[in-house]
């Protein structure tokens, strides 16, 4: 019989201000290769829409254009192009996210890899006094904490504007496609 | 100071409460580091932190796991228009429906829950929250044959019934939102499907229902909903699943109640509801049923001793009551 735990952390005592709370769950390359595993080789490539571009992906998308300069990895296997992975970042309901999208030749979208999240505006993580007494001591203590505070109950990030982001993404790489950029 | 401890076991209705332990005592677990992977799913990000230093066998569990969350959200949405739900919205009076095993075991806890909490859970408010504006309607009924919305107020046990074989009879026409108890049973069925993986110990979380597995303990913390940089450590899990239902916000100036009962709305004084319970589809529904009763009564300690299922609220000040 598997043993459950639970034991409650005493209510906030003090507040103590944490570095801003972050999630780090993968590398560019790391998001390329689950995308793309039977890939051999990745070109990096940065692109750009012209004015007629954004136009079109603002219509397709209903979304405001993004007049960035899209970073990308291309996937490789020989010289044949197996598709593309795109990095964006939104703002979500209070933090900044940092993804990945991979898109396959046909324009089919592969994955969405969330690489890094941080907290948009300055985190606070209230801590309990008992904390202060374990900081530098033990470490597995000191590690429970602070660093092992890696879950969040309630509600947390949005996936709306990341939605909103693969929409533009998808758009995008189609117009490289149309204009026989990719 | 003490912390109190509570160990439980999962598996069986026995119980061993608030065992006293003091904070000098080492907390003896192992502590792991482990490898996350994160995308959006169920609305939200669901991120998935698992024991194991390999990367071939990380991705390959994790892409089950996500594309199980992904099969169980498709089944059981209300929003899209091939779910079960929405074949349910649709069906005629009398009609038997063969639906996913998925649905038919969230419906058979959503029955359970409405009548443990006589009727305070109700998984077919969707018309009341597609009227305030809260649910979109449902994909199936933008279609050409809009029908009339069923009754504002009505029961999943008069609603449907459930028969074998994954087949159910309806009853009335219903619309059902199953919302987080699906929810929270993806989150179950992605840590079945990790375990069957091979992977021993994780935390499967989407967006704030979460379940922690394996021989590890694992901290969890919840945010205040009206001052959202502020987070709160509550509790340390093994083994357990946690849920925290709120009035969230979901614009600058809206609040919404996501659990409108339409006997009684009675907005709780506290900010947000977490339980700890075994299974993480209990957990979910339990909040929804903590947030409309009265707390401090025999019903509501006799549901979660039920469930061996704990309770935490937190108030606007950041003081966390036990129940």
């Amino acid at each position: 019989m598997k043993k459950s735990v639970l034991f409650w952390l005493p209510a906030a005592a003090i507040s103590a201000v944490a570095p801003a709370y972050a999630g780090q769950y993968a590398t560019a390359d790391e998001a390329a290769k689950r995308a793309f595993p039977e890939a051999t080789t990745f070109k990096e490539s940065v692109f750009q829409l012209s004015a007629e571009q954004l136009s079109a992906v603002a219509a397709t998308t209903g979304l405001p254009a993004k007049p960035a300069l899209w970073r990308s990895l291309t996937a490789m296997n020989g010289d044949k192009s197996l598709g593309l992975v795109v990095f964006d970042g939104v703002i979500g309901k209070y933090e900044l996210i940092d993804y990945a999208v991979g898109i396959g030749v046909d324009g089919k979208i592969r994955n969405v890899e969330i690489l890094a999240y941080r907290e948009s505006h300055g985190y606070e993580v209230r801590l309990p006094a008992w904390r202060r007494q374990f900081v530098g001591k033990d470490k597995s203590d000191k590690l429970r904490v602070s660093e092992d505070i890696a879950s969040i109950s309630g509600a947390t990030m949005s996936a709306t504007h990341i939605t909103d982001g693969v929409r533009r993404i998808v758009a995008v790489v189609d117009q490289m496609r149309v204009a026989g950029k990719l | 100071m003490s912390i109190s401890s509570t160990s439980i076991a999962a598996t069986t209705s026995a119980k061993r409460r608030a065992n006293s332990r003091s904070a000098a005592e080492p907390i003896a677990a192992p502590v792991k580091t482990l490898r996350k992977r994160a995308t959006p799913l169920l609305g939200t990000v669901v991120e998935i932190a698992v024991d194991t230093n390999d990367e071939a066998e990380f991705v390959d569990a994790t892409d089950a796991a996500f594309t199980r969350i992904a099969e169980v959200h498709r089944a059981m949405s209300f929003h899209e228009s091939s779910s079960d739900l929405a074949a349910i919205a649709h069906a005629e009076v009398g009609a038997r429906l063969r639906i996913f095993s998925d649905t038919w075991k969230t419906l058979s806890l959503a029955i359970e829950m409405e009548r443990r909490s006589n009727g305070l859970f109700n998984p077919t408010v969707a018309p009341t929250l597609v009227q305030r504006g809260v649910l979109p309607q449902p994909a199936a009924v933008h279609a050409r044959q809009a029908r009339k919305t069923p009754a504002l107020q009505s029961s999943l046990a008069e609603s449907i019934s459930l028969e074998a074989d994954n087949h159910i009879r309806v009853r009335k026409r219903v619309w059902i939102d199953l919302g987080g108890i699906a929810k929270g049973y993806a989150v179950d069925a992605a840590v079945i499907t990790l375990q069957a993986h091979g992977i021993q110990a994780g935390v499967v979380n989407a967006g704030g229902d979460l379940r922690v597995f394996g021989n590890f303990e694992h901290t969890i913390a919840v945010r205040m909903p009206s001052q959202p940089n502020q987070v709160f450590p509550l509790a340390v899990l093994k083994n357990l699943s946690c849920a925290t239902t709120a009035m969230y916000f979901t614009t600058a100036d809206t609040i919404v109640n996501p659990h409108p009962d339409g006997r009684s709305i009675r907005p709780q004084k506290y900010e947000s509801i977490s339980v700890v319970a075994p299974s993480c589809a209990v957990a979910d529904a339990l909040t929804k049923i903590m947030w409309l009763q009265d707390l401090d009564s025999a019903a509501c300690r006799a549901t979660l001793d039920h469930f061996n299922a704990y309770a935490a609220l937190l108030d606007s000040a950041g003081n966390i009551k036990r129940l």
